[in-house]
């Protein structure tokens, strides 16, 4: 009625009227936005208390519980009472029970030992675990993927089959999540995946797979020769870089065949290897490629590079020495590299073609004679 | 005939601010809805081992410096602290005429080395290059170069990093120990990631210590406080959602992450403009887009970089006609994107945007004002219609504010005092007519001193932050 009034009063058009409305609109938006915020803050806040109250709570608890299990003259009761009584707390809420699987995974990260497997066994006497493995049956990939790294973290190995239903899944997070969770859970065949694995495996996952193989047992690293004919050129890849720096020098004898691979990463991926494996077998069989990737200057670069480590009969030094002509600059300042470093024959070689093109490589051979820039 | 002209002005700027608010509505929610899904998705993500991986690319983090001797050394250190594992520092001296160089020499322990440089791009020929005798500042390189400006020193540091990524900062910026490893990840998920960005946030009033931000405050100062609002409007509502439509035409040049062989290959950075940053971002595209080769931008929107804000009204705008100037410069080089189907969204959507709503925007705005002065003198204004539309167009304007905020709130929650959301709503309100007739004003002015042939930078003195820290410390 009185809005009525106030548009009769001021003789206010339907546009007009339209501005008004969307006016009042974004500001009412705007001001809901900020009550929002207030509400989000003061949640937050009182969210973050509850949680550093709990997480103190529990702290406490755990750090007695790994005392006791360390001290065997404690009696098993006292064990018993401490796991009822942070169960009783846990009941309260799922948040108590969220905050508590969060402390054993951050706890775990931290421990190693003895006191590591205590944790494992908390969380199972918990019943932690089976609160994990629901989050599987979750809708939220999220939900799955925050169980799937509960799980692992506590080293709980029955959940590998449920687990493994995931390696197919959608969300990529999901399958990383996955895949990592395999690596580490799986003690007989952690990489068995890569067998039939047909989608992606980014350096992403690469530096992730790398991380936790190299924090387990040796024994359990596989020989990721066996990948080297996959169909799937990212588990070729992957399988390469693997080798080449775990320095699985049993990979050595299928690296020629990749060599003639089709596509260019998987070439210069294993010159690199050969390189680092320092595989001076291969010396001839890489040398006899110069002339397939001379037009290629970034499988060029690799393969001097490669030769400046392997080599080791004139034939080979002079395989490098032709690549001081090649139109790359960074293919001759390796090339002159190589031939700098191998050893005084080649030094001799490197100085006497620099003599001869009126010191066309003195730049270069400054460059990589200077001892700051090595 | 006055009718018709009347009718005409009035409807093509209505239509043009109703396109431009709804273009701002979809961003926003485009925005929105990618953050939470990049926070979600990375929520799982242990940056370690990343810092810990021989997988790592290598990285260049490329600083040029002019005049920088007041601050330099804490600059160099806090660069050098940065963690990740595989990484250099190149600093560039472009000619600075105080002595810059000659306080990084003692304090590095720098000797001159026989760098065999090569000119792949063209620059300012480089006078010398310095390494360290101190094993521990075994990852830092000086170039000593002359003075060819910003773009050129950039380009020295493209010919002579030997690393996969290069990463262009100013060196006055305080980078998060974590930026790096940050912002390499995109390059580690997607194989076709030519560059990536991160948020810059505004440094002003916050407590540095040893070129690390100790304490994230509020500026004291309102100019700056303006800026901080308009910065996480910018960085969290527009460039979240064109890196999701992979459009986004500008990295800020305060802290970006190239691949290197395709900068190079797009011919580095142009330094012919003053928005070079923005310039080189639209080339690398066009390169790739020419080459027939997939591609994306990325973009990250954690808060990575913090700058100092201008905080007095002549430095800034000497800073805003510079970017003006910059948006024409590279539109004007670029033309041939306008509409132009063969560049996808870069040419059908993130060009056009980039016209009609960030060049011709101060235009549009000023003729209206002018277009309702006239009708003021001529008593031809209808009052009530002009009161409800600035009503529509302030709450509009005061509602995307909050949504920023309310973005800020649920994702990074950098502000967490709780008087700092009244400031940040009083500036809200204030911003519409007190700081943006300003940065109209001077983005006008700028396109006009381009017209009339104006190229350099502008001088941009800075308070800096150890000043600050002084000042806070005498309190």
């Amino acid at each position: 009625m009185m809005y009525e009034q106030w548009v009769s009063a001021y003789g206010i058009t339907a546009e007009e009227k339209v501005f008004i409305f969307i006016g009042m609109f974004f500001f009412i938006a705007a001001f809901l936005f900020i009550t929002f915020i207030l509400i989000s803050r003061f949640t937050k806040n009182n969210r973050q208390q509850h949680e550093v109250a709990l997480r103190n709570h529990f702290q406490r608890s755990l750090n007695a519980i790994i005392i006791m299990e360390t001290t065997s003259a404690v009696p098993d009761s006292s064990y018993r009472f401490k796991i009822e009584s942070l169960k009783n707390v846990m009941k309260q809420s799922s948040f108590a029970r969220q905050v508590m699987a969060n402390q054993l995974v951050a706890l775990k990260k931290t421990i190693s030992g003895s006191s590591s497997k205590i944790l494992e066994r908390i969380y199972i006497e918990l019943d932690l675990h089976s609160y994990s493995i629901r989050k599987l049956k979750r809708g939220s990939w999220k939900m799955k993927a925050q169980g799937i790294r509960e799980l692992t973290e506590l080293n709980y190995t029955d959940a590998i089959h449920s687990i493994r239903n995931f390696l197919t899944a959608n969300n990529k997070t999901l399958r990383e999540e996955t895949f990592l969770a395999l690596v580490r859970l799986d003690q007989d065949k952690p990489l068995s995946f890569l067998d039939h694995y047909t989608g992606e495996l980014t350096p992403w996952m690469r530096i992730n797979i790398h991380y936790h193989l190299s924090k387990s047992d040796s024994r359990r690293i596989p020989d990721f020769s066996q990948w080297f004919t996959s169909s799937n050129l990212d588990v070729v890849l992957f399988s390469l870089s693997m080798a080449r720096q775990l320095r699985q020098t049993s990979a050595v004898t299928k690296l020629p065949e990749l060599l003639s691979h089709s596509d260019v990463r998987v070439v210069a991926l294993t010159l690199e290897t050969i390189t680092e494996l320092e595989a001076y077998d291969l010396a001839d069989v890489v040398a006899e490629k110069t002339a397939t990737f001379w037009n290629n200057e970034k499988i060029s670069a690799r393969l001097v590079r490669c030769l400046g480590r392997i080599s080791y009969t004139h034939e080979h030094k002079q395989a490098i020495l032709t690549y001081l002509d090649h139109p790359d600059y960074n293919v001759r300042f390796y090339a002159a590299k190589a031939l700098y470093t191998l050893d005084d024959e080649a030094r001799n070689m490197l100085q006497d073609f620099n003599r001869g093109m009126n010191g066309i490589l003195s730049g270069i051979i400054n460059h990589i004679s200077e001892p700051l820039l090595q | 005939m006055w009718n018709i002209i009347y009718l005409v002005v009035n409807t093509l700027i209505l239509a043009y601010a109703v396109t431009i608010a709804v273009s701002y509505l979809v961003l926003a929610i485009i925005s929105m809805i990618e953050m939470h899904a990049y926070i979600r998705r990375n929520y799982f993500i242990d940056y370690k081992y990343i810092l810990s991986s021989p997988f790592a690319p290598g990285i260049s983090l490329i600083a040029p410096a002019y005049n920088e001797a007041l601050t330099i050394i804490d600059n160099v250190k806090s660069l050098l602290s940065i963690m990740y594992n595989n990484y250099e520092v190149i600093i560039i001296n472009d000619g600075s005429k105080d002595d810059t160089l000659a306080k990084l020499i003692p304090a590095f322990d720098l000797v001159k080395v026989n760098y065999d440089l090569q000119y792949t791009v063209a620059t300012k020929p480089v006078r010398g290059i310095y390494k360290s005798r101190n094993r521990a500042f075994k990852k830092l390189t000086v170039v000593d170069k002359e003075n060819g400006g910003k773009a050129d020193a950039l380009n020295v540091g493209l010919n002579f990093s030997r690393k996969d990524l290069v990463a262009c900062i100013d060196v006055d910026c305080i980078i998060e120990p974590d930026a790096l490893l940050k912002m390499v990840k995109p390059f580690l998920e997607d194989r076709t990631v030519i560059a990536s960005g991160g948020v810059v946030r505004i440094a002003n009033s916050c407590i540095i210590e040893e070129g690390r931000l100790i304490e994230i405050k509020l500026p004291v100062s309102l100019l700056a406080r303006m800026q901080v609002l308009e910065y996480i409007r910018a960085f969290l509502l527009g460039r979240m959602a064109w890196s999701k439509l992979n459009g986004l035409l500008l990295i800020s040049g305060a802290f970006g992450l190239f691949k290197r062989e395709t900068a190079l290959k797009a011919g580095g950075y142009n330094h012919k403009t003053v928005g070079e940053d923005m310039e080189l971002v639209v080339r690398m595209r066009r390169y790739m887009q020419d080459q027939g080769q997939r591609y994306r931008v990325a973009y990250i929107p954690d808060p990575l970089c913090w700058t100092e804000a201008p905080s007095s009204a002549t430095i800034l705008s000497r800073q805003r006609n510079r970017w003006a100037r910059g948006t024409f410069e590279t539109l004007s080089l670029h033309k041939k994107l306008f509409f132009n189907p063969k560049y996808g969204v870069m040419g059908m959507l993130s060009y056009p945007f980039w016209f009609f709503y960030e060049w011709l925007s101060p235009f549009v705005e000023f003729i209206g004002l002018v277009f309702f002065l006239l009708l003021v003198i001529l008593g031809q204004v209808n009052w009530t219609f002009f009161i409800s539309l600035t009503f529509a167009v302030y709450s509009f304007a005061f509602f995307i504010s909050m949504f920023s905020m309310l973005a800020e709130e649920t994702s990074f929650f950098k502000y967490t005092a709780k008087r700092d959301i009244f400031k940040m709503i009083a500036v809200a309100l204030l911003e519409p007519i007190w700081f943006h007739p300003r940065v109209v004003w001077w983005s006008i002015k700028g396109n006009y001193d381009l017209m009339k042939g104006k190229k350099s930078w502008g001088e941009m003195t800075r308070q800096g932050f150890v000043q600050y820290k002084r000042k806070e410390k005498v309190a």
